[in-house]
């Protein structure tokens, strides 16, 4: 091994997990696991009574974009969905059995591309809540494939859609929303997060 | 391209995205109406509730659940209407009318006539039939469009 292989190697060794996964480093990655788990938990615990379809997005979707917004490195969507579909699995949430999995899993892998789009500007009020809102409408469309995929007759699936994608945009929106403003406010004192 | 117009674009992404499921929702209830493949139930004017081939499939189910019902019995594939009234909460009502697909067929009987004899059952075609089972499996109506439930 000739001196700038082993300078190479040495720099390496050095910080070996710079760059465990996607371009984030394990502390993000374990940042990106409490939130996954959050979302998850929150899901599970927090039983909000308003009976409206899609009002447990105000929490899902801002920890999702809140969650992205503190770590804007692309992939953390992805962690976050991973993480969370999989705890939905685990915790047998929801009536889809294991394809439960990809109700968790698409809404995060949107955001990353949404983030990319809109520049990581989470931080932004509108950005954060049509974020929240595109994210809460393709869970909703998750939600109908899953339905006519197992078979559920398309009365329960089609009647009241127009509805519902109101409720997955407002409660998505507010989520987005209020998650942007957690992020103006943290973003500057976790500077030195690393 | 500016964030700002980014986010005029996120905004009207959103619009298509909630006008396409108000449309589909629309296309299926009124695509469903006109092939008796959806059935409103109405009572007061009012519908109370939408059943189909799958709604009936699965009352099935649950009615053959409840009477402890063998799945090999000859009533496969049918429920009992008086089932599917309760199922989709009609009550404080004195007259079903049904009437099919061909306006001419149209079907009344008091509720308490109403016999559990008088089953649903789901055809190929993904419209639902009435049958008399008890009377040589007399069909009463072809193909349902509505049912109506009257004070």
């Amino acid at each position: 091994m000739n001196q700038p292989e082993k300078e190479e190697l040495a720099a390496e060794l050095s910080s070996p997990l710079d760059r465990f996964m996607f371009d984030l480093g394990l502390a993000d990655l374990m940042r990106l696991s409490m939130f996954g788990t959050l979302i998850a938990i929150s899901k599970y615990v927090l039983r909000i009574p308003m009976h409206l379809p899609g009002h447990s997005s105000i929490y899902w979707m801002g920890l999702l974009v809140m969650g992205k917004g503190l770590i804007p490195k692309f992939g953390s969507g992805i962690i976050m969905g991973l993480v969370s579909g999989i705890l939905a699995v685990v915790l047998g949430l929801g009536k889809e059995g294991v394809f439960v999995f990809f109700k968790y899993f698409i809404p995060g892998l949107g955001l990353d591309f949404l983030a990319v789009l809109f520049f990581y500007k989470l931080e932004s009020i509108w950005v954060g809540a049509i974020c929240g809102a595109l994210i809460s409408l393709s869970k909703m469309l998750v939600n109908l494939l899953l339905g006519i995929a197992l078979n559920i007759p398309m009365v329960f699936l089609a009647m009241g859609l127009g509805f519902t994608s109101i409720t997955h945009t407002v409660f998505g929106a507010a989520g987005g929303a209020l998650a942007a403003i957690v992020i103006k406010r943290l973003k500057p004192r976790l500077a030195n997060w690393e | 391209m500016k964030i700002d117009k980014r986010i005029v674009l996120g905004l009207i992404f959103i619009v298509v995205i909630v006008g396409s499921a108000f449309l589909l929702e629309h296309t299926v209830k009124v695509q469903g109406s006109n092939s008796a493949r959806i059935i409103p139930v109405i009572q007061n004017n009012e519908t109370i509730a939408f059943v189909d081939a799958g709604v009936i499939e699965q009352l099935r189910e649950q009615e053959h659940a409840m009477r402890e019902v063998s799945e090999g019995s000859d009533n496969t594939g049918e429920v009992s209407l008086e089932f599917v009234l309760g199922s989709v909460g009609g009550f404080d009502y004195r007259y079903i009318e049904v009437k099919g697909l061909d306006d001419s067929e149209t079907w009344r009987l008091e509720q308490s006539k109403l016999d559990p004899a008088i089953v649903l059952s789901s055809n190929m075609s993904g419209t639902v039939a009435m049958i008399n089972s008890e009377d040589g499996r007399q069909i009463l109506i072809k193909a349902i469009k509505e049912i109506h439930l009257i004070k």
